[in-house]
């Protein structure tokens, strides 16, 4: 047992070190980015491991997910060509061929504990973790959790504050810049 | 009447004539002239009155002493005290004090009556009044702190008066050379003070006597010396000594004195005689039980002050100088006097103080009646005088006889001296002494003869002086110049007769026994040479029989001083010279540096962080992350050393 | 002679397996043991990424990259608490079944590689979960107003290089020499 904990953790460990190597040498944002998600990915792993499944869970939600689709949202957003995010080149060789399989290999692999024992009673350990959990973030220290909860909401509105005006404006430059393109256009 | 007071008045009078005589500013009316002769008279006489009074008592009171003490300044086991010793030393030099300031008072009424518009005439009065204070002050000190202060005001006082015709760039370059030649001996003697106030405090003594009292020197003087050891304390000794040179003019110090003639004649009799000169022997006098204890520095004394005596009376037959040669005179004459001093001597150390005073008094006074007729100052220019004011011949007759010791008051004195010097064994000294002598003779005669005798050889037309008829007793010299000179000459003739054979009642710190004439073969063997050399001089100058050649060399030599003064010019110069250049050199390089090292090390400091701005957020976020980094360690480090400092 | 060598090889290996036999039930003790994960090792794995994340916001040309490794720092702290939690709160932990977890001599890095023996996690303090769980939610929040700073960058520099915001640049500084090379991280 301790010999597979030890053996899992050096392959998430690995997975984690090398994609922020990989993030860091990349050129493109987007490589960058997507390389950002897996080691969100890899660090859920890391909580698995540590006996947190509960945060591990939430770490794919929030991290992978929400963070990672928000930034992929601004690079696509934010980019120097015209033509949108060329992630992949046509004369690249195409990776679409080994990517799908390898994850249909990763999903029957993941498949096989619930295929072998059934989808029942499976002992979470997590009933006394979560309850201690929920202790502190509802019980004991809520006036603080709830004081975040304002700050974050008062930094939303912050950035709100932010952007529109931003966007008003762009808005606009952008109008004016629409009638000649169709004069272009139309000589 | 109290004691206390009539002491406290002493001290003080001269002040209260200052104060009056600075009412009216300008004495231009003679009513208002009269009134500041007045002040100043009553000041002089009724301070004559008071020491005569307390000099009666205390010849009747053996061991008397009056001393009254005021705390000037209170800094724990540190006390200055300003205030009032009167005993038999101080009396005697109070006396000698006054009889001079009163004569020279009423000398200066008639001598100073042409300054212009007045101004002259008040302030005249006014530093007269304040130097008799000050010297006053200095005799009657109790304490030494005390003695210096009065010190440096009777050195202030010669500046202001030397320098009274201030416009005279001659006069003032005197004034500034005395001071400044003064300021080295005030340097020494305060150097001492500090080491003595160091060595010599003890608990006691500034309860029942002053610091430094100048009326227990045995007690602090033997305390020093058994702190300091031989050496040291003869350090210190002679600092002392070279303080009483420099304000007495001994040998390497003269030149303050030589140049000093530019004041009025009158100053010079009171200042440059009697009194100024005198301090530096009378703070010997008084350090005297302290100066025993290092015999090595009462030899040194001894030997510079023979020293002076010698090579200035040799300078004085060189000089054609009325003035010249009696400030050489007194300078060789003060000389003697450190000499007795210094070789034990001390009753007649005193009195030679006191008597030679009266009598360059009067010789001054005369050279003052013959510069004020005459107009001029080179015995070149004059001659045959005796035609005309034989008595003025009289006088200076007098006053040369007792000065050199042949006759009169001098003569007294000289015995003292010479007497001791016999018994004690120091022969060479007495030699020396006696060769002194014979040197005052040569150089007082020759000026008698080139004065008073020959043909006239100068300017003034005598016989149309309508003031100069012949018969009258006081020979048209204005009687306000002539009574003083008189009394002067009285006292010249009979005061050291009177007060001779007694002298050792008035002075008895160190009782010395004093006979007359004790030695007949001194005395006979003195006379027989000093009338081989009157006559000496009266053959060359007088009746012009022979002449001397004069060696060029060593004409010139006895001329300049021996280089002396011009050794302390050149000195002086180049010493001036020097330190203005490093202080410029300092104010350019190390204060402005300074300044500009400032301003471009704040420019230089700028203009490093403002590179760190090099517009890169990357590096700022560095920054940020560097610094917070540090903080948080610190934190820790302040953690972990809490936790193994008190155990977790 | 090599069979000399060989036997006497032998019989240390054999020395040492009877040793070995002799442990039962105990920690392992083979030089192996090192490399089992203790807290040390999940430590070290959240300084390489904080390091990484460091090296990324001071290297970055792009806004964006600065950002992601924004987040990689923050996702290093957050393994470090969560590890804390595990090996310092579990009330099975090896680390705290010593004789006490605080006991400075006993809580040395030595004892830090100590492994998790069973999966039975009870936490007896589970604030480092709680942490964790605020940072990232204070994360995300971040992440949007910083992408909002970042889209009000691009709406008025039209790029987000960050050679582009340099307005404060000092006029001491020597002007850059790489504004060509965008090639860089």
């Amino acid at each position: 047992m301790n010999t597979i904990n030890a053996v899992i953790f050096y392959i998430l460990g690995a997975i984690c070190v090398f994609s922020a190597v990989f993030c860091l040498f990349q050129k493109e944002t987007f490589n960058s980015v997507i390389s950002a998600m897996v080691l969100f990915f890899g660090i859920s792993g890391i909580y698995f491991l540590l006996g947190v499944p509960y945060l591990g869970a939430v770490q794919i939600l929030l991290w992978g997910v929400g963070i990672g689709i928000l930034m992929l949202f601004s690079v696509m957003m934010i980019n120097k060509k015209d033509e949108g995010t060329s992630v992949l080149r046509a004369e690249k060789p195409d990776l679409k061929a080994i990517a799908a399989p390898v994850a249909g290999v990763l999903f029957a692999i993941i498949l096989i504990p619930f295929i072998l024992y059934g989808f029942k009673d499976l002992e979470t350990p997590t009933e006394h973790t979560i309850e201690g959990f929920a202790s502190i973030l509802y019980k004991n220290n809520a006036f603080s959790f709830e004081l975040a909860g304002i700050l974050l909401f008062v930094s939303i509105i912050g950035i709100c504050t932010v952007i529109i005006k931003k966007r008003n404006k762009a808005k606009n430059s952008v109008a004016l810049k629409m009638p000649e393109n169709k004069e272009k256009g139309a000589n | 009447m109290d004691i206390t007071q009539n002491l406290w008045m002493l001290l003080i009078l001269p002040l209260f004539a200052v104060l009056f005589i600075c009412i009216p500013s300008n004495c231009v009316s003679i009513p208002k002239r009269r009134i500041t002769l007045g002040l100043t008279l009553f000041a002089s006489g009724l301070s004559l009155i008071l020491t005569l009074f307390f000099g009666h008592r205390l010849l009747q009171m053996p061991g008397e002493i009056f001393e009254s003490n005021f705390l000037f300044l209170n800094a724990g086991t540190f006390k200055i005290h300003i205030g009032v010793l009167l005993d038999n030393i101080s009396a005697f030099m109070l006396l000698i004090l006054y009889i001079t300031a009163i004569c020279t008072q009423i000398f200066s009424y008639k001598y100073m009556w042409d300054e212009e518009r007045g101004e002259g005439f008040t302030r005249y009065f006014i530093l007269l009044n304040m130097f008799v204070f000050s010297m006053a002050g200095l005799i009657l000190s109790t304490n030494l702190i005390q003695f210096y202060l009065f010190w440096e005001l009777v050195g202030l006082f010669s500046y202001l008066l030397i320098g009274f015709h201030y416009k005279k760039p001659d006069a003032a370059q005197a004034a500034r050379k005395a001071f400044l030649v003064n300021r080295i001996g005030d340097f020494a003697l305060f150097a001492a003070v500090i080491g003595f106030s160091c060595y010599a405090m003890s608990d006691h003594n500034t309860v029942l006597y002053p610091l430094l009292s100048l009326n227990d020197v045995n007690s602090w003087g033997f305390l020093a010396y058994a702190q300091l050891g031989a050496f040291l304390y003869a350090g210190i000794c002679l600092l002392v000594s070279i303080g009483a040179f420099a304000k007495s003019a001994q040998i390497p110090f003269q030149v303050w004195l030589v140049d000093a003639m530019e004041a009025p004649t009158p100053i010079s009799a009171l200042i440059h005689c009697a009194t100024m000169v005198t301090a530096g022997v009378y703070l010997l006098i008084r350090l005297y039980p302290a100066l025993i204890l290092s015999p090595a520095i009462l030899k040194t004394i001894a030997i510079v002050g023979i020293t002076t005596a010698l090579v200035f009376g040799g300078v004085a037959i060189a000089q054609s100088d009325i003035k010249k040669i009696l400030a050489f005179s007194t300078s060789s004459q003060l000389g003697l006097m450190f000499t007795a001093l210094g070789c034990g001597a001390y009753t007649g150390c005193i009195f030679c103080l006191g008597m030679h005073g009266i009598a360059k008094a009067l010789l001054f006074l005369i050279a003052g009646i013959i510069i004020n007729k005459t107009l001029t100052k080179n015995i070149k220019f004059l001659g045959g005088l005796r035609e005309y004011m034989p008595t003025l011949a009289v006088g200076w007759l007098l006053g040369a006889l007792s000065i050199s010791g042949v006759f009169f008051s001098g003569f007294y004195t000289k015995e003292m001296i010479l007497t001791h010097l016999y018994d004690t064994g120091q022969y060479v000294f007495l030699g020396l002494s006696i060769l002194t002598g014979l040197l005052s003779i040569a150089y007082l005669f020759r000026s008698y003869f080139l004065i008073f005798e020959g043909h006239y050889k100068g300017t003034y037309d005598f016989s149309s002086d309508e003031n100069l008829p012949q018969g009258r007793f006081y020979d048209g010299i204005n009687l306000f110049m002539f009574v003083p000179a008189c009394v002067l000459a009285f006292f010249t003739a009979f005061l050291g007769g009177f007060m001779a054979p007694d002298f050792q009642r008035y002075i008895y710190i160190l009782r010395q026994k004093f006979y007359l004439i004790r030695h007949p073969e001194l005395e006979i063997s003195m006379f027989v040479l000093f009338g081989l050399m009157i006559y000496l001089m009266w053959q060359v100058y007088g009746s012009k029989k022979f002449k001397i050649k004069r060696i060029r060399t060593i004409y010139r030599l006895f001329v300049l001083q021996f280089f002396i003064n011009r050794a302390f010019e050149t000195c002086y110069r180049s010493l001036i010279k020097g330190f203005s250049k490093v202080i410029k050199t300092l104010d350019k390089y190390v204060v402005e540096g300074f300044g500009i090292l400032l301003a471009q090390s704040v420019r230089f400091g700028s203009y490093l962080v403002s590179r760190l701005q090099n517009g890169s957020i990357n590096s700022y976020a560095l920054y940020s992350f560097i610094f917070v980094t540090a903080v948080l360690l610190c934190a820790v480090i302040v953690y972990f050393k809490g936790i193994s400092q008190y155990g977790g | 002679m090599f069979e000399l060598l060989l036997n006497t090889a032998q019989n240390q290996t054999q020395e040492v397996i009877q040793d070995l036999n002799t442990v039962q039930n105990t920690e392992l003790t083979s030089i192996w043991s090192i490399l089992e994960p203790g807290l040390c090792h999940y430590l070290i794995l959240g300084l390489i990424i904080f390091i990484i994340g460091l090296i990324i916001v001071i290297l970055g040309k792009n806004l964006i990259k600065i950002l992601i490794g924004f987040e990689f720092m923050l996702n290093s702290v957050c393994i470090n608490f969560v590890a804390a939690n595990t090996f310092l709160t579990n009330e099975n932990s090896p680390l705290r079944l010593m004789n006490s977890a605080t006991d400075p001599v006993q809580n040395t890095i030595a004892n830090s590689f100590a492994p998790v023996q069973n999966l039975n996690f009870t936490f007896s303090a589970p604030e480092g979960q709680a942490a964790a769980l605020i940072i990232t939610a204070i994360g995300a929040i971040n992440a949007a107003a910083v992408l909002g700073l970042i889209c009000a960058v691009f709406f008025k520099f039209k790029n987000i290089k960050t050679s582009s915001l340099n307005s404060l640049k000092s006029a001491d500084c020597p002007s850059d020499r790489d504004l060509e090379n965008e090639s860089g991280l």
